[in-house]
């Protein structure tokens, strides 16, 4: 860029955001507030009792102003506290997929893959199709997908979702030589020592601040992230797998509320288990492609939700 | 944490609150996503407060916190997104409602890494180095991925406002 333009482009970044600002106050009240439940977790978690005690103990949303009618602030209620069917999940976690000439990974070819994986893990049925992403300019292909899964056993439907990052780069501690995840906060790994470095988080796959049931593990040469994160009583529960090698990150997750990171309960538990999203996540298919039968099926998806559109 | 810390945490709070939601809004696009953003990022400080409050740099751990939040969120766009309904006019004083909608729709096109670079090279002013450091990238892909990414802002922006682009090159 020219000098002009750079100069330009700093002169509109900061027009768009001239005079955007919060209310300090309750900005200060509530980072308090979830800080407090964040430590709460930690010591949960240091005493093996994550599970079935934080949903007790967190508590209490955001404290900022102007947030409307989001699904952020739907009542914890809505969860009647009914016992439901067990989730019905398969004992197998062996998943299968199809073979043939690899495509060009897009948000519609994720989506019908994800549809199939949780076919093949667990009864139950759909809705809610969408997607987003794959990169017509080229750069690394990066697909979002979610469906609402509906366990044929019973109990409400909730989002399963699955993000493909190809090119992902999780920083100095951990591009080639994944092995900073043992490190404390604020620690860097040199020479196969953790070491301070002032200014640093947490390397980014590891069991940072608001993780409960978190385990790190290095499977096959990949590096694995299996966690929760509570609030409210609603339970994402996530397996993030980052392949040092082709840097490529396979993140899934599963929901026991109506929405990720909303404290509306709608179900006892997710309806996979950490081992089922784990089986998906770590699935040797992903990448820049994926087969064609999902692309075609992707493209026959209907109704499906396309998040690239503007207002969808 | 007894009182002393919690009033050194309002303070560090008041002193860079509203510049780390600015950033936040550059990320997201998005007022609600950014107030998500903001307070999570200094719940996490505040979790934090002793460790955070020795370090040598507590923005640049700010900032560290902030970038590793934005990143590892899982969904790439919420339905809810959109700019009309997230960014009132009332709220930002003296700026063109669609030249605004025209940036945040460009930088939403980007890539989240993308979107990140810009916004630390040319919101933050950090250099290629600092910004290659804080998102754990090596120079060379901060500076290609900031002259792809500029571009690709720049077409947007010409596409949708060709005079003024070019009023202020010449200018």
């Amino acid at each position: 860029m020219s000098t002009h333009e750079t100069h330009d482009l700093r002169a509109r970044f900061a027009e768009v955001v001239d005079g955007a600002g919060l209310d300090l106050d309750l900005l200060i009240d509530g980072s308090r507030r979830d800080g407090r439940r964040i430590r709460t977790r930690r010591r949960l978690t240091a005493a093996a009792a994550c599970v079935a005690v934080a949903a007790v103990v967190v508590g209490a949303g955001s404290a900022l102003t102007g947030r409307g009618g989001s699904t952020a602030d739907a009542p914890y209620a809505t969860w009647t506290g009914t016992p439901e069917p067990s989730p019905g999940q398969r004992t197998t976690t062996e998943l299968v997929y199809p073979v043939g000439r690899p495509t060009p990974i897009t948000g519609r070819s994720t989506a019908a893959a994800l549809l199939d994986l949780v076919g093949q893990l667990d009864d139950g049925s759909a809705s809610g199709i969408g997607g987003q992403g794959g990169d017509p300019a080229g750069a690394p292909a990066e697909t979002y997908a979610v469906l609402r899964w509906k366990p044929a056993a019973g109990g409400a439907a909730t989002p399963v979702m699955i993000n493909v990052q190809n090119g992902f780069d999780p920083g100095p501690d951990q591009g080639a030589d994944p092995k900073g995840y043992a490190c404390e906060e604020g620690q860097s790994v040199e020479a196969g020592t953790c070491t301070e470095v002032g200014g640093s988080g947490k390397p980014f796959f590891s069991c940072r601040d608001d993780r409960v049931a978190c385990t790190v593990t290095r499977e096959d040469g990949l590096l694995v992230v299996a966690y929760e994160v509570h609030s409210g009583g609603a339970v994402d529960r996530h397996v993030d797998v980052f392949h040092p090698d082709t840097k490529l990150r396979v993140s899934v997750a599963s929901t026991n509320a109506s929405e990720f990171e909303t404290r509306d309960r709608v179900r006892a538990e997710p309806p996979l288990s950490s081992e089922a999203l784990r089986a998906v996540a770590t699935l040797d298919v992903w990448g820049e492609t994926l087969p064609r039968l999902w692309q075609r099926r992707g493209d026959e998806l209907a109704p499906y939700h396309d998040y690239d559109l503007v207002g969808q | 944490m007894g009182h002393a810390d919690e009033t050194t945490f309002e303070s560090f709070v008041a002193s860079t609150g509203n510049q780390t939601f600015r950033t936040a809004l550059l990320l997201c696009g998005d007022w609600h996503l950014a107030e998500d953003l903001t307070q999570s990022t200094y719940a996490k400080v505040f979790a934090s407060w002793p460790k955070v409050r020795r370090a040598d740099n507590p923005p640049a751990y700010l900032r560290t916190v902030l970038m590793n939040t934005y990143l590892s969120h899982r969904r790439l766009r919420r339905s809810s997104e959109t700019p009309s309904a997230t960014l009132p006019d009332t709220a930002l004083p003296g700026t063109d409602p669609s030249t605004r909608l025209a940036l945040l729709d460009g930088l939403r096109a980007l890539s989240r890494t993308d979107r990140a670079v810009l916004v630390l090279r040319y919101w933050e002013d950090r250099s290629v180095a600092q910004t290659a450091h804080d998102l754990g990238l090596s120079e060379g892909a901060v500076r290609t991925r900031t002259t792809r990414a500029a571009q690709r802002l720049r077409a947007v922006l010409d596409a949708d406002f060709p005079d003024v682009v070019a009023d202020r090159v010449r200018a």
